[in-house]
């Protein structure tokens, strides 16, 4: 397992470097003074100097770069240009608002989109199949802020049963069921592409899984059908659910920009369109730096995963 | 009958894109403050926006705009697929190593992230627009192909032209690519879906094509404040329009990868089976 984590972080590097680079990049491709991004507002011409000798912005691009790296890696991203906190310190708050809405919608895909495709794929060819198929294609055709601005209107607006945005309710005090409450209606719009493309995968691996000799095997012997599906079927049909659900956090966190903005949602996808609003590019930076550092961390989970359900990967022999 | 439908509806749509002006019963520009939020008559179709605008004129015009940005966006995307999975396909070796890893890199990047980061960068155009989605949007086709190729240089007619002396580029042009066009024209209709949504994502959050044209996602934009007044139908038709033409394209899309005639020859050889529905849908959007 340690084999497997470590080959999977040294693959993991050159995305890591693809992305500080990309980061490194906006902060030269910006209007304006790398060094008064990375100072903040107000800053006097004799910060600025001292701001480029402290990062390192007076010597050639490559050594630039590399001392921008160290930094970064110390979690010293500079200073917001609206409001000169550290960068950082933004970041941090609206992490965990973040993956929230993203585990909630991914939850919500897996459980939904796995449980809709194995009804799918043991009705295959009936009514309720090709409903399934045509509702799968719709929602991943359906522009999800149009989506989340009916709902709203509907839940919201309309029969007032939902908060119509935010963490929590700023009038009533705190507690769970409210903020459950406003999870629910980013959560479904979040995931709904994702539980489409799940239906889809656990369908399609159901229907090849299911014409298997050991299937037919596992029935003779005597096995309910529950045991059957769960136990044979849902076990082979999952490997390409799992490297579906790998790269399905760059797709939730694309997505987390869109919902995030739909129902106010204070997280990182959120904060990056203010940013691009503000043209606030130190934020920028370091909030791609930061999706980009958790969509390495989730495909790192969803191979050890991997490993786990597949024993051929485990120990290595194919 | 879902597949007629949905031609019918993209037929539709095109010819309305393509007579626009003709059609609009309005002017889509024109400000008339004494008709504001007017909801759907026989004198405004579809209703008027808050400035007074005709909503079903603005669509017209709207169509022009989103559906030409998606065929740019997607024309872009499918040639960059198809030249850099060629490259790889056919050339192979350390060349093909490299591209496939930026393959994997690219598929890993949240890209709306970086979309609306180069957006907040550069001034928006519809060039740029386009040129930005189809940087994102490139992967799968170039995947595709280099699949598709690896296993047609071995096949006999291949090396046949290679043996009567064909260069490279007339196998690729004249014997690798053909036998690919299935593939490429149900990517292309993919490309085209996603492009059209990223798009209307990105003129939603505001940071998309310029305001002078605009498209179903710019409308959608300013529609923002008008729901809450209570004029549902700035809202609900322009999103309508995307949500309907996407799942057309995609459903067509869908039926042509089961079409027999695509795969026919393939088929008689005995060489693959038809791919499963969905088979090769990358990513879809947010």
């Amino acid at each position: 397992m340690a084999r497997i984590v470590a080959g999977r972080l040294i693959r993991a590097a050159p995305l890591l470097a693809l992305l500080s680079l990309i980061s490194f990049a906006i902060l030269h491709l910006a209007p304006g003074d790398p060094a008064a991004l990375l100072y903040g507002v107000d800053a006097t011409s004799q910060d600025l100097v001292q701001v480029r000798a402290h990062w390192g912005l007076d010597r050639p691009l490559p050594i630039q770069y590399l001392n921008w790296l160290a930094h970064v890696v110390q979690g010293d991203l500079g200073r917001s240009l609206v409001d000169g906190r550290p960068v950082a310190e933004i970041i941090g708050e609206r992490l965990t608002a973040t993956l929230a809405l993203a585990l909630a919608a991914l939850v919500l895909a897996v459980v939904a989109g796995v449980g809709l495709g194995v009804a799918a794929a043991t009705h295959a060819g009936s009514a309720l199949d090709r409903l399934l198929t045509l509702l799968a294609t719709l929602s991943y055709s359906i522009p999800s802020f149009w989506l989340g601005l009916l709902l709203l209107l509907l839940f919201a607006v309309q029969l007032r049963w939902l908060p119509s945005g935010g963490l929590t309710s700023t009038t009533r005090p705190s507690s769970v069921a409210d903020a459950l409450a406003h999870l629910i209606l980013p959560t479904v719009v979040l995931s709904l592409p994702l539980l489409a493309q799940f239906l889809r995968y656990t369908r399609a691996g159901f229907l090849e899984v299911l014409q298997q000799e050991y299937m037919r095997t596992a029935r003779a012997k005597g096995l309910g059908e529950g045991a059957v599906l769960l136990r044979h079927a849902l076990r082979n049909a999952a490997i390409p659910l799992i490297t579906l659900g790998g790269l399905s956090l760059p797709q939730l966190l694309s997505g987390s920009a869109v919902v995030e903005t739909v129902f106010a949602w204070p997280g990182l996808g959120r904060l990056l369109v203010e940013a691009a609003f503000q043209r606030n590019y130190s934020v920028l930076m370091g909030d791609i730096l930061l999706v980009g550092g958790l969509v390495v961390l989730g495909s790192l989970v969803a191979d050890v995963c991997y490993a786990l359900a597949d024993p051929r990967i485990r120990t290595g022999s194919s | 009958m879902v597949t007629k439908l949905a031609a019918l509806i993209l037929l539709v749509v095109l010819l309305a894109a393509l007579l626009g002006p003709l059609l609009a019963p309005y002017d889509p520009e024109t400000i008339d403050l004494d008709q504001m939020f007017r909801p759907p008559s026989a004198q405004h179709p579809l209703g008027t926006d808050a400035l007074g605008r005709d909503v079903l004129s603005r669509l017209v015009h709207g169509a022009r705009i989103s559906l030409g940005l998606g065929l740019l966006a997607a024309v872009l995307s499918t040639g960059l697929g198809l030249s850099l999975g060629s490259l790889a396909g056919y050339v192979g070796g350390r060349l093909d190593g490299l591209l496939m890893r930026l393959v994997d890199l690219m598929l890993a990047l949240p890209t709306l992230f970086l979309l609306i980061a180069v957006q907040s960068l550069v001034p928006p155009h519809f060039l740029t627009v386009a040129l930005m989605i189809a940087l994102t949007r490139w992967m799968g086709l170039a995947r595709l192909v280099r699949g598709q190729f690896l296993s047609l240089k071995e096949r006999e007619f291949v090396q046949a032209a290679r043996a009567i002396g064909c260069p490279g580029r007339r196998i690729v042009v004249r014997h690798l690519l053909p036998n690919t066009s299935g593939q490429i024209g149900v990517s292309f209709s993919f490309a085209l879906a996603d492009a059209i949504l990223i798009e209307s994502a990105l003129s939603f959050l505001g940071l998309g094509l310029p305001a002078s044209q605009a498209s179903w996602g710019s409308m959608l934009a300013e529609a923002r404040a008008s729901i809450l007044a209570g004029a549902w139908w700035v809202a609900l038709f322009p999103g309508l329009m995307i949500l309907l033409v996407t799942a057309a394209v995609n459903l067509l899309a869908d039926e042509f990868q089961t079409w027999p005639a695509v795969w026919n020859h393939q088929l008689r050889r005995g060489r693959r089976r038809p791919p499963r529905r969905g088979a090769w849908r990358s990513a879809p959007l947010p």
